[in-house]
C-alpha cells in the first residue's frame, strides 16, 4: 500500500510544473555558480603561488632578522573545495587599507547559498499543500474512505514528495561535482570525494527538514493559502532571522574587551616598552661592568671592527659584552611576552566564550548547522581556521628558530654583526600548507548532524502527530 | 479605479494573509531594530574607548554613523582605527569581526528587513490578484460592468499596494522615532530628511514587487503557479542577481587581490630600509630621508595604480547587481544612510590625501605639527544628484514599466 502511494505521489509531482521548474532552477545556478567560483578559485590558486614564489625569492635576497616576521607574512592560499563552499569570507575582513568593500555589502551566490536559501524554499514548495491541497480538492476525504490509514498516506505523501524533490537537487549537485572532477586545476584527491558524498547526506538531511515543515503545517492548516503562509513565516525565521541575528546578540550579551586597544597595547608592551628597558639594562651595563666600552659601542660597525682587530684585549671585551646583551634582550623580550600574554590570555578567553555563546544561539536553527557542517567539510569554515593559525604559527616559530641559530652563527665569525644585516636562510624550512584530516574535520560536527536529524524528527514526528486530529472534510 | 482599491483594502484588512504578512514584518522591524541598536552601541563604546587625544593626530577613527541602524552596510568597516605613519597606513580589525561566527551570516538590520522581507509580502500580497478573481469566477462579473481592464489592474495594484506600504510606514516612522530617542544617537534634521529618502526608496522598492506579483497573475491562469513563478521570481532578483553580479564581476573584473598589492608595497617598503641601512653603515651621519622618500613611492605607486582597477571593479559590481532592485535598493539605502560604497572609498581617499600630506612630519623630518584629520560626508542632496542617481533613477523606472507591463498584459487576458 505504501508503495503504491509514494508511486502517485511520484507520478503526480513529476508532471507538476514545479517539479520542472525545481529541476531548471537547480541545475542551472549550481552549475553557473561552481564554473564561476572555479574560475575564480584557479585565478586564485595561480595568484597565490606567484607570491609564495615572490616572497621566497625576496628572503633570499634581503633576508635579515630585524624584519623576518614582517618579510615572511604567511597568507593563506584558497581551500581545494572553495568553489563549493566559500565559507568564512576573508575578502570581507578588509585586513588591507586598498581591500575590495563591496564583499561586506554582497556575499557571493555558492553551493552553500543555494542549497540553505534556494532549495529550502523550494523544498517547502513542494510540501505545503500535501495535505491541506488534497483536502481542498475534496481527495482527502475519499483517500480515507477507502480504507488506507492515515500513517500510511501521511508516509506515503513524505516519501514521494521527499525523493521527487530529492532527484532534481542531487542531479544538479553530481553534474556541479562532476564539473569540479573533471576540472585538471583542482586534482581532487580520494578524501576529496568523500567530502562531495557527505556533504550531499548532509544537504538531504537540511533539505527534507524544510519538506517536513511544509507537510508539518499542511496538516496545521485548512487550505494551502494558509498552509504556505504558515511555512513560510517558519522559514523565514529558521533561516533569516536566527543565524543571522545570533551572533550579534551573542556579541551584546557577552561583550570582549577592545581588539584594537589590545593590539595598541601589545605594541606598546612587546615593543616600546621593551625598547626602553633593553635601553636602560644596557645603559647600567655600561656604566658598571663594561665601561670600558662606553666610547666604543656606539661607532659605526666598520670603525668597531678597526678598533678590535687593533687591540685584541677590546676585542675579548666586546665579546663578552655582545653576549650579556644579548642576554638582557632575550630575558626582556621574554619578560615582556609574558606580560602581554596575560592580558591576551583574558582577551582570548572571552572571545572563545562569546563565540562558543554565538555557535549555541546559532544552533537553534537547521541553517547554521549545515553552513558549520559544509565550511568545516570543504576546509572554509572556523575549524580550518583555528588549523591554519596552528599550523603557520608552528611555521613561523621554527622559521624564526633557524634563523636565531644562523644569526648567532654569524655573530660568533663577526661580533659586529647587526640583525640589520643581510643573513644567509636560503637552507630555512619552507611552509607547506596540509590541511586537517577528512575525520579531523568531521569529527567536531558530529553535534550538528545529530540536530539536523532531530529536526527532522521533531517535525516529521508532530506532522504525524497533528495529521491524527486533521478535520478532512 | 477608486472603488476597487477600496474594495481590495476592505477585503484583505480581515484575511488571514494580511494578518501573518503584517505580524512577521512588525517582528522582523522590531528584531532588527533591537539588534542593530545594540550592534551600534558595542561600535560607540569601541570608538569611545579608541578615540584618540588632541596630539595624537597620527590615529584616524571616526564615529559611528547612527543611520548604520538601518543600514548597517560598510560602517563597522569605516568606524576601525586607521595607524598612519610614515610605513603606510595600518588598518585595525573592527570589534565585530572577533566574534568569527558572525562573518558566516550577516546583520538583519532595516535594509534586510526591506529588501527580503518586503518584497517577500509584497509578492505574497499580489500574486493572486488577477488569476485569483479568475478562479474565483469574479473576474467574469467584474469585467461585465463598465468597469475598464486598465482601472482594474491599477485598482488592484493601488489596493494591494497600501496593504504592504502603509503598516511598513507607520512602522518604519515609529522606529525612527523610537531610534532618535535612544542614547548614542543625534538626530538631526539631516537625520530625518535621509530617513524620508529611504523610506521614499523603499516605497519605490515595493511598488516594483507589487507590480511584479499583479504582473505575473495576469500572465498566468492559476493562483498556484502565479506563486510559484512568482517566489522563483523573488529567489532571482533578491539572493541571486545581486550575489551572483558580485561573484561574476570577481571572475570577469581580472582584478588583483589586495593580499597581492600589500605584499609588493610591504616587500618595497622593507627593500629600501634595508638597502639604505646598508649603505649608510659607515656613515658619521645618517639620512633617513632616502627611506622616507623611498618608502612613500612605493606606497604612492600601489595606490595609484591599483586604485583605479579597484574601482573599475566595484563599479562592474554595481552595474551587474543593479540589474535587479535589490542590489538598487541595497546601494541607494547605504549611499544615504552614510554607509555605502561611496563613504568607504570617500574616507579612504581623504586618509590616504591625509598621509601623502604629512608624511615628512610623522616621520620626524620636517618640522611643524601633523594637521588635524578632517573628512566631510556628502549632503543628502549631493548623494542624490550624484552617486545615488542611477538607483534612485532604476527604482522609479522598475515599477513604471512594470506596471505598464502588467496592464498591457490584462488588456489581453482571458477572464474565462
Amino acid at each position: 500500500m505504501l508503495s503504491h502511494l509514494i508511486r502517485k505521489e511520484l507520478r503526480e509531482n513529476f508532471l507538476n510544473i514545479r517539479f520542472i521548474a525545481a529541476c531548471g532552477v537547480s541545475l542551472v545556478l549550481m552549475i553557473s555558480s561552481i564554473a564561476v567560483l572555479t574560475r575564480s578559485h584557479e585565478e586564485q590558486v595561480r595568484d597565490y603561488q606567484d607570491r609564495v614564489r615572490q616572497q621566497d625569492e625576496f628572503i633570499d635576497r634581503y633576508g635579515h632578522l630585524n624584519r623576518l616576521g614582517w618579510m615572511s607574512a604567511l597568507t593563506r592560499g584558497p581551500s581545494q573545495l572553495q568553489a563549493l563552499v566559500l565559507g568564512v569570507d576573508r575578502e570581507a575582513h578588509q585586513d588591507n587599507f586598498v581591500s575590495n568593500p563591496v564583499p561586506v555589502l554582497l556575499s557571493r551566490l555558492d553551493f552553500a547559498a543555494i542549497v540553505t536559501i534556494i532549495m529550502s524554499l523550494v523544498a517547502i514548495l513542494f510540501s505545503y499543500n500535501a495535505v491541506s491541497g488534497e483536502r481542498e480538492a475534496g481527495l482527502l476525504r475519499q483517500i480515507l474512505a477507502s480504507g488506507i490509514s492515515r500513517n500510511a498516506l501521511l508516509a506515503g505523501k513524505f516519501a514521494g514528495g521527499l525523493v521527487s524533490l530529492l532527484i532534481p537537487f542531487t542531479v544538479s549537485v553530481l553534474a556541479g561535482m562532476l564539473f569540479l572532477a573533471l576540472n585538471s586545476s583542482l586534482q581532487l584527491q580520494t578524501a576529496d570525494f568523500s567530502v562531495f558524498a557527505l556533504l550531499l547526506a548532509a544537504s538531504w538531511l537540511y533539505v527534507s527538514v524544510f519538506h517536513s515543515i511544509g507537510i508539518f503545517f499542511s496538516t496545521r492548516s485548512q487550505t494551502s493559502g494558509e498552509a504556505i503562509l504558515k511555512s513560510l513565516f517558519a522559514w523565514v525565521i529558521l533561516v533569516l532571522v536566527i543565524p543571522n541575528a545570533a551572533p550579534f546578540l551573542a556579541a551584546q550579551f557577552y561583550p570582549i574587551p577592545s581588539a584594537t586597544r589590545l593590539a595598541q597595547d601589545r605594541y606598546m608592551i612587546t615593543d616600546r616598552e621593551r625598547d626602553a628597558i633593553v635601553m636602560q639594562r644596557r645603559n647600567a651595563m655600561l656604566e658598571g661592568s663594561f665601561a670600558d666600552l662606553k666610547g666604543i659601542v656606539d661607532l659605526s660597525p666598520n670603525e668597531i671592527q678597526e678598533r678590535l682587530k687593533s687591540d685584541p684585549r677590546i676585542g675579548e671585551r666586546y665579546r663578552q659584552y655582545a653576549k650579556e646583551y644579548d642576554q638582557i634582550i632575550n630575558i626582556t623580550n621574554k619578560e615582556q611576552g609574558e606580560k602581554y600574554g596575560k592580558i591576551e590570555e583574558v582577551f582570548l578567553q572571552r572571545s572563545r566564550v562569546q563565540e562558543k555563546l554565538a555557535a549555541i544561539l546559532t544552533s537553534a536553527s537547521p541553517l547554521s548547522n549545515f553552513v558549520f557542517v559544509a565550511t568545516d567539510l570543504t576546509e572554509t569554515g572556523l575549524a580550518a581556521d583555528d588549523h591554519w593559525e596552528r599550523v603557520s604559527g608552528e611555521y613561523s616559530n621554527a622559521l624564526s628558530g633557524y634563523a636565531d641559530v644562523q644569526y648567532r652563527k654569524a655573530v660568533e665569525k663577526d661580533p659586529t654583526f647587526d640583525y640589520n644585516d643581510y643573513l644567509d636562510l636560503r637552507a630555512r624550512p619552507r611552509f607547506q600548507y596540509r590541511p586537517a584530516g577528512l575525520m579531523e574535520r568531521a569529527a567536531p560536527d558530529l553535534l550538528q548532524w545529530g540536530v539536523l536529524i532531530m529536526f527532522n524528527l521533531i517535525f516529521f514526528a508532530a506532522a504525524f502527530v497533528s495529521f491524527q486530529r486533521y478535520d478532512v472534510r | 479605479m477608486r472603488d476597487i482599491a477600496r474594495k481590495e483594502l476592505l477585503e484583505n484588512l480581515t484575511t488571514y494573509r494580511f494578518s501573518i504578512l503584517t505580524g512577521l514584518i512588525f517582528s522582523m522591524m522590531l528584531i532588527s531594530i533591537i539588534v542593530s541598536y545594540g550592534d551600534y552601541h558595542l561600535r560607540v563604546e569601541n570608538y569611545n574607548i579608541l578615540r584618540p587625544g588632541p596630539k595624537e593626530r597620527e590615529k584616524v577613527i571616526l564615529p559611528p554613523e547612527p543611520l548604520s541602524i538601518f543600514a548597517r552596510g560598510l560602517d563597522a568597516n569605516a568606524g576601525r582605527l586607521y595607524q598612519l605613519s610614515f610605513r603606510g597606513i595600518d588598518v585595525q580589525p573592527s570589534q565585530q569581526s572577533i566574534n568569527r561566527v558572525s562573518s558566516l551570516f550577516s546583520l538583519p538590520d532595516m535594509l534586510f528587513v526591506t529588501r527580503v522581507i518586503l518584497a517577500l509580502a509584497a509578492l505574497l500580497f499580489s500574486f493572486d490578484a488577477i488569476c485569483g478573481e479568475k478562479e474565483q469566477g469574479t473576474l467574469k462579473l467584474m469585467l461585465a460592468g463598465r468597469t475598464r481592464r486598465a482601472s482594474v489592474v491599477l485598482g488592484k495594484l493601488a489596493g494591494r499596494y497600501l496593504l504592504v506600504i502603509v503598516p511598513f510606514a507607520v512602522l518604519f516612522i515609529l522606529s525612527a522615532i523610537v531610534v532618535s530617542l535612544l542614547p548614542d544617537v543625534h538626530a538631526g534634521t539631516e537625520y530625518w530628511i535621509r530617513l524620508a529618502m529611504i523610506l521614499a526608496g523603499s516605497a519605490l522598492y515595493v511598488a516594483s514587487f507589487i507590480a511584479l506579483g499583479t504582473l505575473i497573475s495576469s500572465v498566468v491562469h492559476r493562483s498556484a503557479t502565479s506563486m510559484m513563478v512568482a517566489l522563483a521570481s523573488w529567489v532571482l532578483l533578491v539572493f541571486v542577481v545581486p550575489n551572483m553580479g558580485a561573484t561574476v564581476a570577481q571572475a570577469i573584473g581580472d582584478v588583483p587581490p589586495a593580499d597581492r598589492v600589500e605584499m609588493k608595497t610591504r616587500l618595497a617598503v622593507i627593500q629600501s630600509i634595508f638597502e639604505t641601512q646598508q649603505s649608510m653603515k659607515n656613515a658619521k651621519q645618517r639620512d633617513y630621508s632616502r627611506i622616507m622618500k623611498q618608502i612613500r613611492e612605493a606606497n604612492t605607486g600601489m595606490f595609484q595604480t591599483y586604485r583605479p582597477e579597484l574601482n573599475r571593479l566595484i563599479s562592474l559590481t554595481r552595474s551587474i547587481a543593479r540589474c535587479s532592485p535589490a542590489g538598487a535598493l541595497e546601494f541607494l539605502s547605504t549611499e544615504l544612510s552614510n554607509t555605502g560604497l561611496s563613504r568607504d572609498l570617500g574616507i579612504k581617499d581623504a586618509i590616504w590625501m591625509f598621509v601623502e600630506r604629512n608624511t615628512n612630519r610623522f616621520a620626524g623630518l620636517e618640522k611643524g605639527e601633523v594637521e588635524q584629520f578632517e573628512y566631510r560626508a556628502a549632503t543628502p542632496g549631493e548623494q542624490i544628484a550624484g552617486v545615488a542617481l542611477p538607483d534612485a533613477l532604476l527604482l522609479l523606472i522598475m515599477p513604471a514599466v512594470l506596471v505598464a507591463l502588467a496592464v498591457g498584459s490584462f488588456l489581453r487576458y482571458d477572464p474565462r
